[in-house]
């Protein structure tokens, strides 16, 4: 059983409870949203194990290091991260309308790594450094919870825009849907929380990152595009936590903020490597 | 200052402490700031020109694009930010730090009524006893105590509270991000970004600044004694090394180091980051002017000129080496030459005061090979040896350490404002007769209200616990409204 076969498991297992998911979202069928916990935590697992398996190989050839030096190890990472800040969200909100929305995106970034090059290369001078671990967590636990505020913010966007429908229609809502939703309240208290989490993780992300360009070129910040697409979606969520004290900005505004800043975040992560170039383009390897 | 300006100064301060204005200046300088990514930003002119033409490429330098992170425009826009962060914290702090210093607060029958947390315990017993554990228990789960003067009738009301200075943390980070651009400033101002290459042997006292080009003095020398390369079984790098030494003035060694990738040294500020290596050649060239026969040898490094013999005031310098010099295979076949790998090979140029003349090819295998060119001087590659360099980048930084002053209390100002918050809780117990004890509890959180809920019926639900012995059952408490007075 290694690493590939693992992840390969994975994939499936994350599909499969993303489809119940949406079964239990439409159907409101208990057991598959049950069900989809079960897969999505027992998924967690064995991904977690496959990151560890990655580690020891790479230990047993020689060139040990912590899985975090190349595009295929920060989408194993990130995927792992997605669905970990995922779990933890489930069980502070409690609406499993959420699993709809976010192990998509847990799944479809763990399926992009099998169009990656997987082998464990040893790492070149300015990925040394122990900087570089406490950057990429830091990083990526950031990114995972505004993927989960991207999934919150969705929910919102299309409550309120229910809640309108409904208002013009004064009807008695049928939507079984809607209503289980959680209220607009508190899906919007939701996603400042764990924006609240991690827009810090995000700066601890950028400010180790800065260390580690001064410890390997001298200068802590050289406006380089992964730098800069780094500081765009930090002022964006900057922008979202004033947003609440803002008048008019509360609400559906803000909302737009979070899924706009997420889109940053796949920019900054992916675009900024595979589209422009600078000192980050070893991440393509 | 007569009204009409103070009323116009009080609207400059409205404008600028206001928190949309923090939004629109986010989002301005985020989307101003994707401009700097899409257009390369310092790139030599004749790249720009491949890629916008002359006419756009203009365009893109009036409009700041080229340079866009320090030019007047952006720093205008991070300096009005930074305005902006200081006229809101003005504006905001001296009530936190009111509110933080307040000891004594007077409680009033409306300052908990509306407050979601509420919890009403009826407790009987010996009065020592229950006033006993409700001392030891009510700090433990609510904070710091701050005994207040009784209302009318037998309630004495207490104010407890939990993480007061939390309300502190936004202001930390707030004041850190200052703190940051104040260093970033610092480090453009008074420092600077250069580099500096050095073979084996080679020491210097200078290096090269970025931008601009010129020299800087470093106050001291550096020499490379040694540079090591070493490389993972499938050829990618796995360690750069530059063994050197540092020296003063006189020649005195300071100290003496080793720089890798991601361990710099660092000296007087100057701090010298392992940045990349090569090998430059280092070549024996015999020059012969052919009308007077003179021949000299020549030791020559690449791009540096040295006189030609003959005394007519005519100079060379090599322009390339290459270690194998290839030619494609249809030249191989037309041309004199048996293969496709000519060998080591210098490119050379002559120039005088009238300038330079066509560059040429000097094969070392084929060493009578010159002799066909139509000059006055021949040349021959006699010998050639590799020398390894190493490439360093220097730099000072004053602002630096303001940076990460700054960086490390930003942090320290989120994990305050995430971890803690403001918690306060209000316990009034009133005696009604000898034995029954009615204790009222109303909660709240500053920052995160909806959130302390749940922590609230947690507190809620181990005080009941603790104080079991002496709790009346709940049927009793149900028919009270929330201030213990009976209803109905």
């Amino acid at each position: 059983m290694n690493e590939t076969t693992l992840v390969g498991i994975c994939i499936w297992i994350y599909l499969a409870s993303w489809v119940l998911y949406l079964v239990h979202s439409i159907v409101r069928h208990k057991g598959s949203g049950r069900a989809a916990d079960v897969l999505a935590l027992s998924g967690l697992l064995l991904h977690t194990v496959s990151i560890a398996l990655r580690w020891v190989e790479s230990h047993r050839l020689g060139i040990g290091h912590a899985p975090f030096s190349n595009l295929y190890e920060s989408m194993l990472f990130f995927s792992w991260t997605i669905v970990l800040i995922y779990l933890i969200s489930l069980k502070r909100l409690q609406s499993r309308l959420l699993g709809a929305v976010v192990m998509p995106l847990g799944f479809l970034a763990l399926a992009s790594t099998s169009l990656m090059d997987r082998e464990i290369q040893p790492l070149v001078p300015a990925l040394q450094s122990n900087w570089l671990t406490a950057h990429v967590i830091t990083c990526f636990l950031g990114y995972a919870a505004f993927a989960v505020a991207f999934g919150v913010s969705l929910l919102y966007l299309w409550k309120v825009k229910e809640l309108k429908v409904k208002e013009k229609a004064r009807g008695v809502s049928e939507d079984s849907l809607f209503r289980r939703l959680p209220s607009a309240e508190v899906l919007d208290e939701f996603s400042y929380r764990i924006i609240g989490v991690g827009f810090p993780l995000l700066t601890l992300g950028i400010v180790t990152g800065a260390a580690w360009a001064n410890s390997a070129w001298g200068s802590y910040w050289s406006w380089d595009p992964k730098e800069t697409w780094s500081l765009i979606v930090w002022l964006i969520y900057a922008a979202y936590l004033h947003a609440r004290i803002a008048r008019g900005w509360r609400g559906r505004r803000s909302a737009w903020l979070s899924v706009v800043g997420f889109c940053a975040t796949l920019f900054c992560y992916l675009g900024v490597n595979l589209l422009l170039s600078g000192l980050h383009s070893y991440g393509t390897g | 200052m007569d009204t009409q300006n103070q009323g116009k100064n009080n609207r400059l301060y409205e404008v600028l402490s206001n928190t949309r204005l923090t939004v629109f200046l986010c989002i301005l300088l985020a989307v101003v700031s994707i401009l700097g990514t899409l257009v390369p930003q310092n790139a030599p002119p004749a790249e720009y020109e491949a890629r916008y033409g002359q006419a756009g490429t203009r365009i893109l330098g009036a409009l700041g694009l080229l340079d866009l992170y320090h030019s007047v425009g952006f720093v205008f826009l991070l300096s009005f930010l930074a305005l902006n962060l200081a006229a809101c914290t003005l504006k905001r702090f001296p009530n936190v730090w009111r509110a933080l210093r307040r000891t004594r607060t007077a409680a009033t029958d409306f300052t908990f009524k509306d407050w979601k947390n509420q919890e009403t315990l009826l407790l009987r017993g010996q009065p020592r006893e229950i006033e006993g554990e409700l001392e030891r228990v009510l700090p433990k789960f609510f904070g710091k105590p701050a005994r207040l003067p009784a209302l009318e009738g037998q309630v004495g009301i207490e104010r407890f509270e939990r993480n007061r200075f939390a309300r502190l943390g936004p202001y930390i980070a707030h004041m850190s991000l200052i703190v940051i651009l104040l260093g970033g400033l610092t480090g453009a101002l008074f420092g600077f970004k250069g580099a500096l290459t050095l073979r084996e042997g080679e020491e210097t006292s200078v290096a090269w600044l970025q931008e601009g080009g010129q020299q800087i003095e470093l106050g001291f020398r550096i020499r490379c004694n040694r540079f090591v390369f070493e490389q993972y079984p499938n050829g990618s790098p796995k360690e750069y090394r530059s063994e050197v030494t540092l020296l003063d003035e006189t020649g005195a060694t300071i100290r003496d180091a080793a720089i890798r990738v991601n361990h710099p040294l660092s000296h007087n500020g100057i701090g010298f980051y392992q940045s990349t290596y090569g090998s430059s050649p280092e070549l024996v060239l015999v020059a012969q002017h052919n009308e007077s026969g003179e021949t000299i040898e020549v030791r020559a490094e690449l791009n540096r000129p040295f006189a030609l013999p003959g005394g007519q005031g005519v100079r060379a310098l090599a322009l390339e080496f290459k270690e194998n010099l290839v030619i494609p295979a249809e030249m191989a076949r037309i041309s004199s030459f048996s293969r496709e790998n000519l060998g080591p090979a210098v490119r050379i140029v002559i120039f005088d005061e009238k300038g330079f003349q066509d560059p040429f090819w000097i094969l070392k295998d084929f060493a009578e090979l010159d002799r066909k060119r139509q000059s006055p001087y021949h040349f021959i590659l006699s010998d050639f040896r590799l020398v390894p360099y190493t490439g360093l980048q220097v730099a000072k930084d004053p602002g630096a350490f303001l940076v990460w002053i700054g960086c490390t209390f930003l942090v320290i100002g989120f994990l305050i404002s995430l971890l803690m918050d403001h918690e306060i809780v209000w316990v009034s117990r009133e005696w009604c007769g000898e034995k029954e004890l009615r204790v009222h509890l109303a909660g709240r959180a500053v920052r995160h209200p909806m959130g302390y809920a749940g922590r609230f019926e947690r507190r809620k639900a181990l005080l009941r616990k603790r104080l079991a012995p002496w709790l009346k059952a709940p049927q009793d408490a149900v028919a009270k409204d929330r201030r213990g007075k009976k209803v109905g």
